[in-house]
């Protein structure tokens, strides 16, 4: 015929398999039922991390949100005015929040720095600190009265400069925070009082705070 | 792919889960709420409401000075833990001015988890008390007073570490003056008894006038 055909033959010509081809392909299907032995979790855990982009991508954005919770608490309110970092507020006779709490609850110090502002004379004690000894500040002179004779006009910014005087803000801080905590002792010792009333008369309460 | 977002997402929840979680755990705190109470800021004669930060307990602690007095000493100690106090207190001028679930309220929150209770008196005369700490393992996180007395409702929150004696002892031992007080920024005492005073006394005279007659 036609070489078209020889070749169509030579293509169709039956090729005999070899003789263990069929016991490979028994063997291979053996050899595929065997079920696999089940991955342990920590096996699992590391196909986890075997797969580089999506396991890093995950770990970049834990580890992202991480950091942008911590940099919003660090950047939350921290208490502020330790020390010397309390604000400092002018002190104006017309603002009673900056006003001084009373002469009883001042300390000496204050009452002095006071009374230097003002430019009234003292005795000998007060007059002590603003004298030019800036470095002795707070310390009661043992000289007579008299010693104001020579005090400067320049020793009230002394004494200010030694002695950093509390700012009215802290001040009045104080003053609540104290009588936030009077009331909730007197509120405790309500309830003690109130205990110690209904108990039996035979039975000794127990001393009750000074009131 | 399928397999992929689901590992993505094996590692994701949990993660923010346990975001979630820490979250809500740092926002458990002693801090109780008591704004319900502020209906009675017009209904009450006198109203006291304190809020103390922990910023501003600082700012207090800047001032005092332990070598000055032994109270200020005191008052340190008991500051150093403090993170926050909070006081509401308002007096009526006659009983049965709040109602039982006002105080339920607030006692509601104080059988919450985390809260122990340390003193609970009910008394027909008196009024009722409760003494509540909520306790962070051994260390005292937060403290809670609440005392409904028949011609007053005081509710008291102190946030942080206290120590109860120590508390205790200050009473009396502040000479802090009244003077201003009222004034302060973040104090309200409020006195609805001098409001009341003038139409009283404009009453009190007509009547005089009337006697003699």
């Amino acid at each position: 015929m036609s070489r078209l055909d020889d070749e169509l033959k030579i293509a169709f010509q039956r090729q005999e398999p070899p003789a263990d081809f069929a016991a490979h392909v028994l063997a291979r299907l053996n050899e595929a039922s065997v079920p696999q032995a089940r991955p342990t979790v920590w096996q699992r855990l590391a196909s986890v991390f075997a797969m580089p982009r999506l396991g890093y991508a995950a770990v970049g954005a834990m580890a992202l949100l991480l950091i942008i919770i911590g940099i919003a608490l660090l950047r939350s309110p921290r208490p502020a005015g330790v020390e010397n970092n309390a604000p400092q507020v002018a002190i104006s006779p017309g603002n009673p929040a900056s006003e001084k709490p009373a002469a009883g609850n001042a300390t000496p110090e204050q009452n002095a720095s006071d009374k230097l502002k003002s430019g009234q004379p003292e005795d000998g004690t007060n007059a002590s600190l603003s004298s030019t000894t800036a470095g002795h500040h707070a310390e009661p002179s043992s000289r007579p009265g008299g010693s104001h004779r020579l005090i400067s006009h320049r020793a009230p910014v002394v004494a200010q400069q030694s002695q950093p005087q509390p700012s009215a803000e802290a001040l009045a801080a104080k003053e609540k925070v104290l009588f936030a905590l009077q009331i909730t002792s007197e509120t405790l010792n309500d309830v003690q009082r109130v205990i110690s009333d209904d108990r039996p008369q035979d039975e000794k309460p127990e001393p009750v705070q000074k009131r | 792919m399928k397999s992929q977002t689901r590992r993505f997402l094996k590692i994701i929840l949990p993660g923010l889960l346990l975001v979630a979680l820490a979250a809500t755990a740092s926002a458990q705190d002693a801090r109780i709420q008591m704004s319900q109470l502020d209906r009675f800021n017009d209904l009450a004669d006198k109203v006291i409401s304190i809020d103390v930060n922990e910023s501003l307990i600082n700012l207090a602690k800047s001032v005092l000075n332990p070598k000055r007095s032994p109270n200020e000493a005191k008052i340190i100690d008991i500051l150093s833990g403090l993170k926050g106090v909070y006081v509401k207190r308002f007096e009526f001028d006659k009983e049965g001015s709040y109602a039982a679930a006002d105080v339920e309220y607030i006692r509601s929150q104080l059988s919450g988890p985390g809260w122990e209770h340390i003193a609970n008196v009910r008394s027909k005369r008196e009024g009722s008390y409760d003494v509540v700490l909520m306790y962070e393992g051994t260390i005292i996180k937060g403290l809670a007073v609440l005392a409904a007395e028949p011609r007053a409702l005081t509710v008291v929150n102190v946030i942080g570490a206290i120590d109860l004696a120590k508390l205790r002892d200050l009473e009396g031992n502040f000479g802090i003056p009244k003077f201003g007080l009222e004034q302060m920024p973040g104090i309200t005492v409020h006195d609805n008894r001098k409001d009341k005073q003038p139409q009283d006394e404009q009453k009190k005279p007509q009547d005089e006038q009337k006697k003699p007659q």
